[in-house]
């Protein structure tokens, strides 16, 4: 195949473009793509079939196991909340405020990307316990957070929340002043612009970005076993099973329940997407 | 950035007072969350660190494992990170400059590494170059080492910080459209323009 035909043997190519490297940079992608996602997927999908459909729904479906998606898919959903309240909190005052020590609160706001998450289980346990910062003001009144389903929505929400803020930030930053103001002009008061203006603007990319927060969340280890505190049916998460399953030799068993949680990573993969299809739907009627 | 814009606009958009208490409440509960969320660990993992005192904290951080282990950490970030550039640089030409089916997929299957458990993502190399992976008998065969070596780290790395180089360009680059560099290549030399321009 001569080199300089570029894009015509190219089928699923739907417009030629002057621009060179089409070929270069798209079989790069795919090949990467494939060796590092791909593969290691169908890999575990295909041990995890090795168990037999009946094999499978045992596994996944133990009581054990079902218990630890109670305590994953609560934790998770109440995690994804408080992000995509705080989220959208934090988003709102970067994107319209101005004020001091604002560049270091927006760069604050990567810290849980940056941090290993072992580094912050480890310091929200040691804030949240009888002798913590936190905890010691909290213990004497009844509350327990560390190893309680609270510090593992703590942890979660930890990991999750600035996934909302940078879904949300740059459509606030983008949103043209004019349109508040001609809503202003029009009578428009300060709810009713938010609700009219603003809100149906922003809530496909929070909705995106909480939902990315909920899967981080209910994938999240490393955070989560050290605040969590780990007993079987009540705090146990599904991720710290699989690595349980693991210890024990039963890679079937670990691949069975990873199956389970790939369904669910793919299935909000699905939602974000079709979010993003509706908002540039959106986007498209409204210009 | 774009606060001098709320600042500036008309006077239609002048805040009243009522506005303006609001505003400074949602930065103080905005500053206050990020102060008991993420100032206040981050302060209680160096309270402890340096709790002993510096030179205690000096000894433990330059003992020999923790050295090596730092070390490894720098290495494997080393090769994880260019790796992703190459390929989050890649996957953002092919998708912000040209047109094809399967875009929407594409971008899908590079988003699929942020939900999918670290956990699983793990497993998941174990299952094509462990032992009894794949892979496996072929490279102990070889005597290669890739699950609990070097490699198997940076692979496990390169999975969970995949999508985040083409994610932050993708946007980028499609805003800011590939007019220029089509013009480059029709006015200079059909051969030469890059992504520079």
């Amino acid at each position: 195949m001569p080199v300089m035909q570029a894009n015509k043997s190219w089928r699923f190519v739907t417009r030629s473009s002057p621009l060179p490297g089409f070929r270069l940079t798209f079989t790069f992608t795919m090949i990467y793509l494939t060796m590092i996602v791909l593969i290691p997927l169908a890999a575990i999908l295909l041990r995890a079939a090795r168990e037999g459909f009946f094999g499978f729904l045992h596994t996944v479906t133990a009581p054990r196991v079902l218990a630890s998606y109670r305590v994953t898919l609560g934790s998770a959903g109440l995690a994804a909340l408080l992000s995509a309240v705080f989220g959208m909190l934090l988003a709102w005052v970067l994107a319209r405020y101005d004020f001091p020590g604002k560049r270091v609160v927006d760069a604050l706001v990567d810290l849980p990307f940056a941090l290993p998450t072992a580094v912050a289980g480890i310091s929200l346990t040691a804030l949240y316990t009888e002798q913590g910062w936190i905890g010691r003001y909290l213990e004497p009144h009844g509350i327990h957070v560390a190893f309680t389903p609270i510090g593992i929505v703590l942890a979660m929400s930890f990991v999750g929340f600035p996934f909302v803020v940078r879904s949300v930030q740059p459509v606030l930053e983008d949103l043209d002043p004019a349109m508040e103001e001609a809503a202003a002009s029009l009578g428009a008061n300060v709810w009713q612009r938010f609700t009219r203006v603003i809100a149906p603007v922003t809530f496909p990319a929070l909705l995106t970005g909480t939902a990315l927060a909920f899967a981080r969340a209910a994938g999240e280890y490393g955070s989560v076993i050290f605040i969590a505190g780990n007993m079987p049916m009540k705090t146990e998460i599904t991720a710290l099973l699989i690595v349980t399953k693991l210890e024990e030799y039963d890679y079937s068993g670990a691949a069975a329940i990873a199956g389970a949680m790939l369904a669910l990573s793919f299935a909000v993969m699905l939602l974000v997407n079709l979010l993003q299809w509706w908002g540039q739907r959106r986007e498209g009627n409204r210009t | 950035m774009s606060g001098h814009r709320a600042v500036s606009s008309s006077a239609l958009l002048q805040p009243s007072l009522a506005q303006q208490v609001g505003r400074v409440t949602l930065i103080v509960l905005a500053l206050l969350f990020l102060l008991v969320f993420l100032v206040l660990p981050v302060a209680a993992v160096f309270t402890q660190a340096l709790s002993q005192g510096w030179k205690m904290y000096r000894d433990s951080i330059s003992q020999a494992d923790v050295l090596s282990a730092l070390r490894l950490t720098g290495l494997v970030a080393g090769i994880a990170v260019p790796l992703n550039l190459v390929f989050g640089v890649a996957a953002s030409w092919a998708i912000t400059r040209f047109e094809f089916h399967g875009k929407s997929l594409l971008i899908t299957l590079i988003d699929i590494p942020l939900s999918v458990s670290p956990v699983v993502a793990g497993m998941m190399y174990v299952e094509v170059f462990g032992l009894h992976g794949w892979l496996g008998p072929w490279l102990s065969e070889h005597n290669l080492h890739v699950i609990f070596a070097v490699p198997g780290i940076v692979l496990a790395t390169v999975f969970v910080t995949f999508p985040f180089v083409a994610r932050e360009l993708i946007p980028f680059m499609q805003a800011q459209g590939r007019d220029e560099e089509v013009a480059a290549v029709v006015l200079v030399d059909p051969e030469k323009p890059t992504k520079p321009v």
